[in-house]
């Protein structure tokens, strides 16, 4: 059995982060399902057909199903359609709250309020109801109305510009999501904190995040670096300010990188065990980090001067082998066949009734008692209408098609 | 407070298991750090008040560590190991981030903990994990990213792949650490059993960009690196970093709306209703230099305040890339009482950060210095002996 079966998540999350989150609350079991107004998708649906093996995977009127990120972030959920912005829109939502156990959302500060959806109305419905609204900047505040995706969070939070060569303006890391991911583990933290509060009081509870936030608090070490001596910690590339040599290094052939690093004394003599103690590691100044540090560029100059004239594979495991930290630089194409992940099944098989199978990453866990295994892909639009309507809220069929006619359930 | 009457033995250094204790610590939970003698090694990593080595005075221990008890007990010898398994025997949860290897040397791994004591939660935090070829291979989370296939993706095109800053990857480690960990509280409600969890750094960088990649990489566009755009614009553009008059902001005028949204807000330049400029996708992959050297323009004699402030107004994304400084000082922050001032002892007031979500009927326990190195080791020894 999982560990939240019984539980149902009433899911008005958008994009990434939101879904996600309780994503993982399917994961583990929870009915989860997700809501959507047809003129109002998930944005996430929104990409048009996929490319599978060089093809454009398309199915006339069905492209909004068919994204892998939509299905990875959206896998053992159940969809139902519904219009909000409708009175009788926002009293089936009433309705449902009554019963179930989590609501999450990410619109803009005050939307539920606007639609009378609020915490404080929710919970008259739900005395043990729990809701996290997981906004750009949290619910108040001078900015609370901010719109933004994860890049634009974490410029603002103080990520981006630190993300660089050194003494170059940052180039930032905008292909990486790293808040949107984030967001949606720390709510899910939040949100499991409050449900085994529920369980020891019986209490419901109102979580309120700022994204920004979940990006800032990670920099707390540059935080105290200002505090305490006024400096502003800019980015220093591939180095460490306390480890050297630290760098992705390139090794033969077309942009092939080992990420190396020597963190302590025996990693500099195990380094020079591997390259069979080369002249240029013998000085004595260099088996102290303060040495090495003051040696850095000479140091990192002879290190490539190695890697180069090595296939990637040949300096990973030679430098393995002699206990140095030592790791290829991987393309996301090399990710998805690396045995390392496939032998964690980081990725797991599951078939989707219209794209067929396909590979979504499960929980990055692994738990000896619980399974989080993948068991399905991401519903289609409307696919659970008659079971939430009908069998949770106890709609006959004809008033279901009936709203659905009058696009309240649409 | 949430986690009120949870106990938790933190065996692990520097960020990844201490932020996954921290978590724990700021709802409530007894976090009991066992350090060895020469403390953990966030006590030697700083920042440091005048750059001066102190290990009671490292700015980033200070940050992971408040809220816990620090108890020494040295795994060397075999009489700290014996103190360590009797605080386990006591313990909900176990967190560790030292080697499997060395804790089955130890015997304190999960088969001798978790035998001795079925309700035991005992989450392993790693770089590789404690399962898969690379098991016991060296490396953090600079490595963790390497291969992870994060790191590929920063940076500028023929130029060395980037790090991402400042041990990022440990902490999404302690993160997931610590869902994990409530997940199996919340199981172990029903079945009265503990259970072993392995979290690795790489496997939870994987699955972040593993999954951000599926919006590139099937739809035709190459997940690499692409200076200071998302490769390939992510399709439409405009998703990148620009410059203006004091500084860069992030825009992302991917959408129709936006863009339009965008050259209203710059005035309406006389190209903005060519047919060249409307076609997103076309921008982002066959002249987005030609767009970005537009864009610019237009960006040049603003400054970042402006240029956030007018973003707010037409309601497009950007922000003005800002510095650790800027935060510290931000008023929407302030508002929301994101920083507490703690009093450290022989250093003074600083800010740090509290959790970044806020409960509407529990709070979290208050921020305070973190423990001196040892500084419950002998109220710890006096309870065990207590019985």
């Amino acid at each position: 059995m999982l560990p939240l079966q019984g539980l149902r998540v009433l899911d008005l999350g958008w994009v990434w982060a939101g879904p996600m989150a309780v994503c993982y609350l399917a994961d583990l079991g929870a009915e989860v399902i997700k809501l959507e107004h047809t003129e109002r998708l998930d944005n996430s649906r929104l990409r048009g057909a996929p490319i599978i093996n060089g093809k454009k995977f398309s199915i006339p009127g069905k492209s909004i199903e068919l994204g892998p990120f939509y299905h990875n972030s959206n896998r053992h959920k159940l969809s139902a359609r519904l219009n909000l912005k409708h009175p009788k829109g926002a009293e089936l939502f009433r309705a449902l709250t009554a019963k179930s156990d989590v609501v999450l959302e990410n619109f803009t500060p005050g939307t539920m309020e606007d639609l009378g959806l609020d915490y404080p109305a929710l919970a008259r419905l739900k005395p043990d109801l729990v809701m996290i609204s997981l906004s750009t900047a949290g619910q108040t505040g001078p900015i609370a109305d901010l719109r933004g995706y994860a890049p634009v969070i974490s410029a603002y939070s103080g990520m981006e510009a630190l993300v660089g060569y050194e003494g170059e303006p940052p180039t930032g890391m905008l292909n990486f999501g790293l808040n949107d991911s984030s967001s949606g583990v720390h709510a899910l933290f939040a949100m499991m904190a409050a449900l085994l509060y529920r369980e020891e009081t019986g209490q419901g509870q109102y979580i309120d995040m700022s994204q920004m936030e979940v990006g800032a608090a990670p920099l707390a070490e540059a935080m105290l670096e200002y505090q305490f001596n006024g400096t502003v910690m800019q980015s220093i590339g591939n180095r460490h300010r306390l480890y050297c040599p630290h760098g992705a290094f390139p090794c033969a052939g077309e942009d092939r990188w080992i990420a190396v690093s020597v963190e302590h004394d025996d990693h500099w003599q195990a380094l020079r065990t591997a390259l069979g103690d080369p002249e240029w590691t013998r000085d004595d100044s260099c088996r102290t980090a303060a040495g090495r540090l003051a040696s850095r560029s000479r140091l990192e100059t002879e290190l490539t001067r190695w890697t180069a004239t090595q296939s990637r594979e040949a300096a990973v495991e030679q430098l393995v082998a002699a206990g140095v930290p030592a790791t290829p630089v991987l393309s996301m194409e090399e990710q998805f066949v690396d045995p390392h992940f496939a032998a964690r099944q980081t990725r797991q098989q599951t078939v989707h009734p219209l794209l067929g199978e396909e590979m979504l990453y499960r929980l990055p866990w692994q738990m000896s008692a619980t399974s989080i295994s993948i068991r399905g892909s991401a519903p289609q639009l409307g696919e659970h209408d008659d079971y939430v309507y009908g069998d949770i809220l106890g709609l006959d069929i004809e008033t279901i098609r009936d709203l659905q006619q009058q696009k309240i359930i649409y | 407070m949430m986690l009120s009457g949870l106990t938790v033995v933190e065996a692990g250094e520097f960020v990844a298991a201490p932020y996954c204790g921290r978590l724990l610590a700021d709802l409530g939970a007894r976090v009991i750090k066992l350090e060895p003698p020469g403390g953990d090694l966030a006590r030697r990593y700083g920042p440091f008040p005048g750059g001066v080595p102190d290990p009671e005075k490292s700015g980033l221990f200070a940050f992971l560590n408040t809220g816990k008890e620090s108890v020494v007990a040295d795994f060397a010898d075999p009489a700290g190991r014996e103190q360590a398994r009797a605080l386990a025997a006591r313990a909900d949860v176990w967190i560790t981030g030292y080697p499997c290897r060395q804790l089955t040397e130890q015997g304190l791994d999960w088969d001798i903990l978790g035998r001795a004591h079925p309700r035991l939660v005992y989450c392993a935090l790693s770089t590789f994990g404690w399962s898969g070829p690379y098991r016991d291979r060296q490396g953090g989370g600079f490595h963790a990213s390497a291969l992870a296939g994060v790191t590929w993706a920063i940076g500028n095109p023929g130029r060395p792949p980037l790090q991402l800053p400042l041990t990022q990857a440990d902490f999404q480690g302690g993160a997931n650490a610590a869902c994990a960990i409530l997940v199996a509280l919340y199981a172990r409600r029903r079945s009265g059993a503990g259970q072993f969890i392995d979290v690795a750094l790489a496997e939870v960088l994987a699955n972040y960009a593993g999954i951000g990649s599926t919006l590139y990489l099937y739809y035709g566009l190459q997940w690499r690196r692409d200076g200071q755009r998302a490769s390939g614009s992510m399709g439409p553009y405009p998703l990148g970093i620009f410059p203006c008059k004091d500084g860069l902001v992030v825009l992302i005028a991917r959408t129709l709306r936006d863009w339009d949204r965008f050259l209203k807000a710059m005035g309406s330049p006389p190209w903005a209703d060519n047919s060249r400029y409307r076609d997103q996708v076309a921008m982002g992959r066959d002249y987005p230099d030609e767009v970005d050297a537009l864009v610019k323009d237009l960006l040049k004699d603003h400054s970042q305040e402006d240029l956030f402030r007018i973003a707010r107004e037409y309601g497009f994304p950007l922000a003005p890339l800002r510095t650790i400084r800027d935060s510290l000082e931000d008023p929407q922050f302030a508002h929301r009482g994101f920083f507490e001032t703690v009093e450290l002892p022989g250093i003074g007031p600083v800010k740090l950060p509290r959790l970044p979500f806020q409960f509407s009927s529990v709070k979290p326990r208050p921020l305070a210095a973190p423990p001196r190195l040892g500084q419950h080791t002998e109220a710890a020894l006096r309870e065990l002996r207590a019985g």
